[in-house]
């Protein structure tokens, strides 16, 4: 089925492509494959995981050490169902979005590189050989490197595709050493040829580690490597963004899984790097999404942030693994795969309601909104399901997670790791009282209130072509709240698969914690049901004594959108207390005299690493050599005076 | 029988001891200001009379504005449900702290997003306030919590919130008393943070939040404020004292929380409430103290 699938993709994507000239055909064979193609994984993963037939495909590749070996073990199937999900409900999104897009729809490449890339993502979560994943995560960085320049008329595009670029092979670069590392250690590129001829504690793990940040870690959009995020997520087309933040970003988290599996343990140092680097990007994440007021921007920080968070669960597994506590191990590994899935789940649905809020008012700006909820009901009323489960509220499915790495801390607490714990959940609780503040910021600003610009005056909900597969997203946030059994129980099979269990060996040590989350979904379906009732006793009340009238505005009788809180002020009390770290650089232009004229205000929230450190230092570093460059060319004398210098030093090298 | 009078008594402390704790505060502040103040009974009286009134809405608003107060309420009803009200919690798991934190989030979720679906300024300046004072809570309660949960080896209500730990343990108590203390002043809109009986918008926090809200509306919203301040002062009340036999669980917890309200109202007539970039201060300061706290339990 496994190959079925992505045979049909990738068939899909080289007939629709060259049927380019007449794009209606295009179009259908697209959406056909594409429908076909995840349907037939989808075959797989039930397979997988209701009578555990993995389905091993073994064939030959004449490139040395390569073999077409692909399998499904409870890791795969749940990324493999995580990126099906997703790229379907995306694509058929993507349909609707490129027609209605004025510079998408004249595009040839748009559809057939969305199928390449499904496919590309399909193997890289099912190889079992390294040359395989290589080629597959290559095949997916540049199919999502040509999406995110799809409209490469605008320069900001160029420059974050070129960024992306960069990093995204920067990446390649880092993993390459990292599977010759392993490779020539084991004298096999076959995962598990790697993994049954590893010892227990290999000894350049360290080194491994170092690549491993850098490699996955790019991917990922773990904070300091998370700086193409911010810049390649807004230029995507959306539906793109949604895979891209969705799933992309996440194969990072499962090649680190996938890596911890084939190591079978890790020294303490990696679960201290990741926590902190967890919860430095999960709180640089958030605070940096709460300065921003670019809607896509904010979403691609809230991505680091939500990184983080799944990082934290991984850090806490290693610590787990490396102390042999295998409850600490499953509970940490299970909340970072519980997680990744939620996150994919909610942040595809906003991206994709952030598609249509910007195809509907023409910017992304989320100031040039307000009102929307009245006039684009079902876009924005679908939205508030995934801004309330990326908030970490109950009864939505973000919570179940969080509250899953909030008992991996805890189990780290009392295994003697309190440290680590105690950072991980100040961290989390940090985050999610952040969390909360920055939704309500971007959900009031865009969503409630008046429309403070013409467009916003005239927005309308896109069809159903574009609300069903958010429909369905949402469907998922809110069944996964209030019932997280199953996902819970595919989640401990993947975790249990990353520790090197039998499957069902980690029912046992987590049966408590999955009682305990049918608790919570119970206790999240008691939330909807006491509304209803509360609801229900208030129209009983009322009996119909509802009168309308305008907002009280403390006396004032005619106020305009423009009197409205803005987004920035809504931010403001807490951008202003975290300001050191922030990176804010604000223009005012403030009224002067007695007859003030003109005054205006505006801001712009830098990335600390890319904009402050990267970019100062790079052209730090091209200052400088340019300075040598001119006083090498300028006297004959200057440039032997260089060289005897040189090897002077040289001299007093070896000395 | 004995779940019968379990609920009953849940119930009697649902619908009684937030307008009670809210009447004891005014009455005391009265007090010591020298006055007779209002019944204790007050809050309950208001609540009723806004029960049976009708509702005004703005032409902007839409169905958030009126998910608000249900859904807020919802939420602190559902949360009261860890918190060992009547001698034990009527559900309670290991990690239900964890669930009562994020509970009291959804109230603020949907309260602020409810201020901010009427397009007013104000009330938009209030959920700006509330967000960002409580995102600052929500650590130093978490941190809180989970000193106590290391002690007694469980995230549950209803095991960390109990007398327990002898001397050695009483600074690490201290300190975590402190700053859930300053949570529930923060949260709660109490002096020093907010003062509920401001009548000046500008400088309102909660209370700007529900400016558009009347009848039934307003009544669920006074009702769930009132709730959570008596949910975090009787988690207090257990964290302190011991059950006194004279009095069963239930009055025990009863005579804490008046004597809580009392606290509350003698620091409210003690101080003038901050500035309000004073706040963030007090709950970084609130944060330090928890995680000293953890830090000495941890030791």
């Amino acid at each position: 089925m496994l190959i079925a699938s992505i045979s049909i993709l990738l068939a899909g994507a080289l007939v629709s492509a060259s049927a380019a000239r007449r794009p209606k055909m295009a179009a259908a064979i697209s959406m056909l494959s594409l429908i076909m193609g995840c349907l037939s994984g989808l075959a797989a993963v039930v397979g997988s995981a209701a009578w555990g037939g993995s389905s091993k495909i073994a064939a030959g590749w004449p490139l040395p050490w390569a073999r077409l070996s692909m399998s499904l073990d409870g890791l795969s199937t749940f990324f493999l169902l995580t990126v099906l999900i997703v790229s379907l409900l995306s694509g058929i999104y993507g349909e609707a979005y490129i027609r209605r897009s004025e510079g998408l729809s004249k595009s040839k490449s748009a559809r057939p590189l969305f199928l390449t890339l499904t496919a590309s993502l399909v193997a890289v979560v099912c190889a079992q050989n390294a040359i395989l994943f290589l080629f597959a995560w290559e095949l997916m960085a540049l199919a999502s490197f040509f999406l995110v320049i799809a409209e490469d008329e605008h320069p900001e595009v160029r420059r974050a595709g070129y960024l992306y670029f960069i990093c995204t092979h920067t990446a390649t670069l880092a993993l390459l050493i990292l599977f010759a590392i392993l490779g020539r250690a084991a004298g096999t590129l076959d995962f598990g040829g790697i993994r049954s001829v590893m010892p227990p504690s290999a000894g350049s793990s360290t080194l491994l580690l170092l690549l491993a940040l850098i490699g996955f870690g790019m991917k990922a959009g773990i904070t300091p490597f998370h700086i193409w995020l911010q810049e390649a997520h807004p230029a995507a087309p959306s539906h793109v963004s949604a895979v891209m933040s969705g799933i992309v970003i996440k194969i990072g988290i499962y090649g680190f899984l996938r890596l911890i599996w084939i190591l079978r343990s890790v020294p303490d140092i990696w679960a201290v790097v990741l926590v902190l680097a967890g919860a430095v990007s999960g709180v640089g994440g958030v605070l940096s999404a709460l300065a921003q007021h670019d809607l896509k921007r904010l979403l691609a920080y809230h991505s680091v942030e939500n990184i983080g968070i799944i990082t934290l669960g991984l850090g806490l597994g290693c610590l787990g693994l490396s102390h042999h506590k295998p409850e600490l191990a499953l509970l940490g590994f299970a909340g970072a795969i519980l997680h990744t899935l939620n996150h994919a789940l909610f942040k595809s649905l906003l991206f994709l309601g952030s598609g249509s809020f910007y195809q509907a008012l023409g910017t992304r700006e989320i100031e040039a909104g307000g009102g929307l909820l009245k006039l684009m009901p079902w876009t924005s009323a679908l939205s508030l399901i995934g801004a309330a489960a990326i908030s970490g509220i109950p009864p939505f499915n973000g919570f179940v997670s969080e509250w899953l790495v909030y008992m991996a801390s805890s189990s780290a607490m009392r295994a003697g790791e309190a440290r680590l714990a105690a950072v991980s959940i100040g961290g989390l609780a940090l985050i999610g009282g952040l969390a909360v503040a920055c939704f309500t910021k971007a959900y009031g600003a865009l969503c409630l209130g008046i429309p403070r610009t013409e467009a916003a005056k005239i927005a309308k909900d896109p069809g159903p072509a574009m609300t069903v597969p958010m429909a369905a997203l949402a469907a998922l946030c809110v069944f996964i709240g209030c019932w997280p059994g199953p996902a819970l129980s595919l989640a401990q099979q993947a975790a249990a698969a990353v520790c090197g269990m039998p499957p069902d060996a980690a029912r046992p040590a987590l049966a408590g914690f999955l009682n305990d989350a049918r608790l919570i979904g119970l206790a999240g379906a008691g939330v909807i049901v006491i509304g209803a009732l509360l609801a229900f006793a208030r129209s009983l009340l009322l009996g119909g004594r509802v009168t309308m009238g305008p907002t009280w505005a403390c006396g004032f009788t005619a106020p305009t959108a423009r009197m409205q809180y803005t987004a920035s002020s809504y931010s403001q009390p807490l951008t202003r207390a975290f300001a050191p770290v922030l990176g804010i650089r604000a223009r005012f232009h403030a009224p002067a005299g007695y007859w003030p004229t003109e005054s205006r205000f505006s801001s712009h929230a830098d990335d600390l690493v890319l904009d402050r450190l990267l970019i100062p230092a790079g052209s730090a570093t091209a200052g400088l050599l340019a300075w040598l460059k001119r006083r090498q060319r300028s006297r004959l004398q200057y440039s032997m005076l260089a060289v005897a210098l040189f090897l002077l030093a040289l001299l007093a090298w070896k000395l | 029988m004995e779940t019968l009078k379990l609920v009953a008594s849940y119930l009697l402390i649902l619908v009684f001891a937030p307008p009670v704790m809210l009447g004891l505060i005014t009455k005391t502040k009265a007090a010591v200001a020298g006055r007779k103040g209002p019944p204790v009974l007050q809050p309950l009286y208001d609540t009723l009379k806004l029960l049976g009134k009708g509702a005004v809405y703005s032409t902007t608003t839409t169905w958030m504005f009126r998910l608000g107060p249900v859904a807020a309420l919802a939420a602190v009803l559902a949360a009261s449900s860890f918190v060992p009200l009547a001698g034990e919690p009527l559900i309670s798991f290991n990690g239900d702290a964890i669930l009562f934190a994020y509970l009291l989030a959804l109230g603020r979720f949907v309260t602020a997003t409810a201020a901010l679906d009427t397009g007013s300024s104000f009330e938009g300046m209030g959920a700006s306030r509330e967000a960002a004072f409580s995102s600052l809570a929500e650590p130093a309660l978490i941190l809180a919590f989970a000193s106590l949960a290391y002690r007694s080896g469980a995230l549950s209500l209803a095991r960390m919130f109990s007398p327990h730990g002898g001397p050695q343990a009483a600074a690490s108590t201290v300190l975590a008393l402190g700053s859930l203390f300053v949570v529930l002043l923060a949260e709660n809109s109490r002096i020093p943070v907010d003062d509920p009986n401001t009548h000046l918008e500008l400088t309102m926090i909660h209370e700007v939040m529900v400016l558009d809200h009347g009848g039934p509306d307003l009544a669920f919203i006074l009702h769930g404020a009132g709730l959570r301040l008596a949910l975090m002062a009787s988690l207090l009340v257990r964290l302190v004292l011991p059950d006194w036999p004279a009095a069963g669980p239930v009055g025990s917890l009863v005579l804490g929380l008046a004597a809580t309200a009392v606290v509350i109202g003698l620091v409210e007539s003690s101080m003038a409430r901050l500035r309000l970039i004073r706040v963030p201060q007090l709950l970084v300061a609130a944060i330090c103290a928890a995680t000293f706290g953890l830090i000495l339990t941890l030791r």
